[in-house]
């Protein structure tokens, strides 16, 4: 393409991604390409999530974060096939979620090089998340959940909660931070038995509290608050697992847990507590 | 007295070459200020016509909507909701939000179940053009996915229907020239139906060479370069109609309910008929007999005499065929002689194509209910077809009691509709 058909084609993309893509030309550098697929999808996205996908990193989903639905990804992709003259199947790009996968997938088409479609995210109802936990009522604390990647998201069971505050605190009901501490572990528990990964093969269906650090509450959480989990895996060397974690309230970040690390696998007869990580 | 009693206007909002606002509308209608003009893409040597009704306000010259300029009053709208327009969707947007407001309808009651939308245009031919010309150039897979929706017919209902959270009834109507006609006309029927207590009825059309400029191979455009004279109906010389576009939008609602919630009503719509001519493609009968019988149908919905009516919005377009057909065809109904007051508003318009017929009903409600009659202009020599119709080439301080507006469009369908004054 002449510089001139990049500009028209990129219309309305910002200047260093063109740029990018002029430059793409001549030299087919795979390390433009970022520039030049960021700077596609920020024009394609709706105005007020610009500012959100020129600070997205590799874990920014496209849907969930930056509203970007399928008819969207149409003319991003038709605009990238352009511009950096590749072709992209409907069945390779269905599997892309997050800006990192797209990145990858760009890369592996630039370089010519096979494209390993990134794993579907694992969502679990109710029903689901009971069979594969362990623990039940009135001790179970994740509603729903969903893995994908490195992390995963939940909803907290807020019906759980309600015999709770009954005893916590008299006449001022607010969730004991234990619980929410709890959920997250359970939810990091969640990870380790269904998220499919290699290194958690071991577990056989079990993990268990190793140990906490960095725990932070920033609002109480009341009766009839909407609260969601998140963990992201940190480091997983067998048969320990590490997570960071957190809270959100209402939308609002309620706790967050630096490092929580979980002991994978039967536990051994002999140790009541497994080595701290 | 009448037979469809229970549905009263309560909401107009416009876009069109004689104003933005009803206040404006009003004021044209009144003084007979025209809004047609030299139109620039038809200054050229090989084209013969050379003037439209413009619209001002909105420029959406450009195929692609990211380029347009809207009014500052123009409700906010999503990337992805502009990308799937046309220009007229963009109007209609823009008239249907203020009849909304007009009308004082919350956003809960026109996105509710009882509200539902009808509409007519006649899709976009000019992204049509654009679109498959870039189609057949580049191929489907380099193709924008808005392509379809801002171009085929069906383009407004797609849009605004979404734009504006329907919920209730939606669909669009295709006849033409009497498209809004239609879709006014039946949606009165689903409120008499008891289907929904309110229906948004939006008229409009693309305002550009490529949506009027193919009416001039069937030598229906004024070839009159003078903006003052070419759009001149029931003239001796007329040569043919002056394009418009734009968009005009009118609530309408259950009267009873309306009347509950404390609405303001403009009129109450007391009948309408449709007819087909059965004759031709483009031609109109020479007799009107369709319109006759879409008027005599009107009148017996209204259960009123040709006596009882005041005012007639007529369709003619300035055509030489169509308005002598639909002088004989008044002639026919009302007798020659009658005292009902016929004007054509298109004088000032232009013709408008699918959005005509909600636009000059909406002329017609909003002039009974300030209480004046909008003449009919430019004309400097009466057709002989006039004789014994009471054509009034001023606009009348009087008052109108019931008043007919009627529509003509391709294939001989013809719509007439009849007002009462609240």
């Amino acid at each position: 393409m002449t510089p001139e058909e990049v500009s028209e084609t990129m219309r309305r993309c910002p200047q260093e991604s063109i740029d990018a893509a002029i430059q793409f030309q001549t030299d087919r550098d795979p390390a433009l390409a970022p520039v030049v697929v960021m700077g596609i999808i920020e024009r394609f996205a709706e105005p007020h999530m610009r500012e959100k996908v020129r600070n997205a990193d590799d874990q920014t989903r496209l849907f969930d974060d930056l509203g970007i639905d399928s008819l969207m990804m149409v003319e991003i992709v038709m605009t990238i096939e352009q511009v950096m003259q590749v072709s992209a199947p409907d069945e390779e790009l269905r599997t892309l979620r997050t800006m990192g996968d797209v990145k990858k997938y760009m890369d592996a088409k630039i370089r010519g090089i096979p494209f390993v479609a990134p794993k579907p995210p694992v969502v679990l109802a109710h029903d689901a998340v009971a069979s594969a936990l362990p623990m039940t009522a009135p001790f179970l604390f994740i509603e729903s959940a969903r893995i994908e990647g490195d992390g995963a998201s939940a909803v907290f069971a807020a019906k759980a909660a309600e015999p709770i505050y009954a005893g916590h605190f008299r006449d001022e009901p607010v969730l004991p931070a234990s619980i929410l501490m709890e959920a997250v572990g359970q939810l990091a528990c969640l990870y380790v038995l269904k998220s499919g990964r290699a290194e958690f093969e071991t577990a056989a269906g079990k993990a268990w509290f190793s140990s906490a650090d960095g725990i932070r509450c920033s609002r109480l959480c009341r009766p009839g608050d909407v609260l969601t989990l998140e963990v992201k895996l940190l480091r997983a060397h067998p048969p320990l697992a590490t997570f960071s974690g957190s809270v959100l309230c209402e939308g609002a970040k309620a706790a967050s847990i630096g490092e929580l690390t979980l002991a994978c696998g039967p536990l051994p007869a002999a140790a009541a507590e497994p080595a701290k990580a | 007295m009448s037979a469809m009693p229970g549905v009263v206007v309560t909401g107009l909002g416009f876009v069109t070459c004689i104003g933005l606002s009803k206040e404006a509308v009003s004021d044209s209608l009144r003084h007979l200020r025209h809004g047609i003009r030299p139109y620039p893409p038809f200054q050229r040597p090989d084209y013969q016509v050379k003037v439209a009704g413009i619209v001002g306000g909105f420029d959406v010259d450009s195929r692609d909507p990211e380029d347009w300029k809207l009014p500052a009053d123009m409700p906010k709208l999503r990337l992805e909701q502009l990308r799937s327009l046309a220009p007229h969707c963009a109007y209609a947007i823009y008239s249907t939000t203020k009849a909304i407001a007009d009308a004082g309808l919350s956003p809960e009651m026109v996105s509710s179940e009882r509200t539902g939308m009808y509409t007519a245009s006649s899709g976009s031919t000019a992204n049509l053009y654009a679109y498959m010309d870039k189609l057949l150039k580049n191929g489907p897979r380099r193709c924008p996915p808005q392509g379809i929706v801002s171009s085929i017919a069906g383009t407004l209902n797609f849009n605004l229907v979404s734009f504006f959270k329907i919920l209730g009834s939606s669909t669009g109507f295709v006849s033409a020239c009497a498209s809004s006609g239609h879709a006014l006309g039946h949606a009165v029927d689903e409120i008499v139906l008891g289907r929904q207590d309110a229906m948004i009825v939006v008229g409009a059309e693309d305002c550009n060479l490529e949506t009027i400029l193919p009416f001039d191979c069937i030598r229906a455009l004024s070839n009159n370069p003078d903006p003052d004279t070419a759009s001149r109906p029931f003239d001796k010389r007329r040569d043919g109609f002056v394009g418009t576009g734009g968009a005009v939008t009118m609530v309408i609602e259950n009267e009873e309910k309306a009347r509950a919630r404390g609405a303001r009503v403009y009129a109450k719509i007391a009948g309408w008929g449709q007819a087909s001519d059965g004759y031709h493609s483009m031609m109109p009968h020479p007799q009107g007999a369709g319109i006759a019988r879409a008027m005599k149908n009107a009148l017996a919905a209204a259960q009123a005499a040709p006596s009882d009516i005041d005012y007639l919005n007529a369709h003619a377009t300035s055509t030489q065929a169509g308005d002598a057909a639909e002088l004989k065809a008044i002639r026919h109904v009302f007798g020659s002689g009658a005292r009902v007051a016929v004007s054509s508003t298109k004088a000032l318009t232009g013709h408008a194509l699918s959005l005509s017929s909600i636009m000059e009903n909406a002329f017609t409600v909003l002039a009974m209910n300030e209480g004046y009659q909008p003449g009919s202009a430019h004309i400097g020599e009466p057709d002989d077809e006039t004789a014994g119709i009471n054509v009034i080439r001023e606009s009348l301080a009087s008052p109108m009691r019931l008043a007919m507006s009627n529509s003509s469009g391709f294939g001989g369908a013809n719509v007439s509709v009849i007002f009462q004054h609240d």
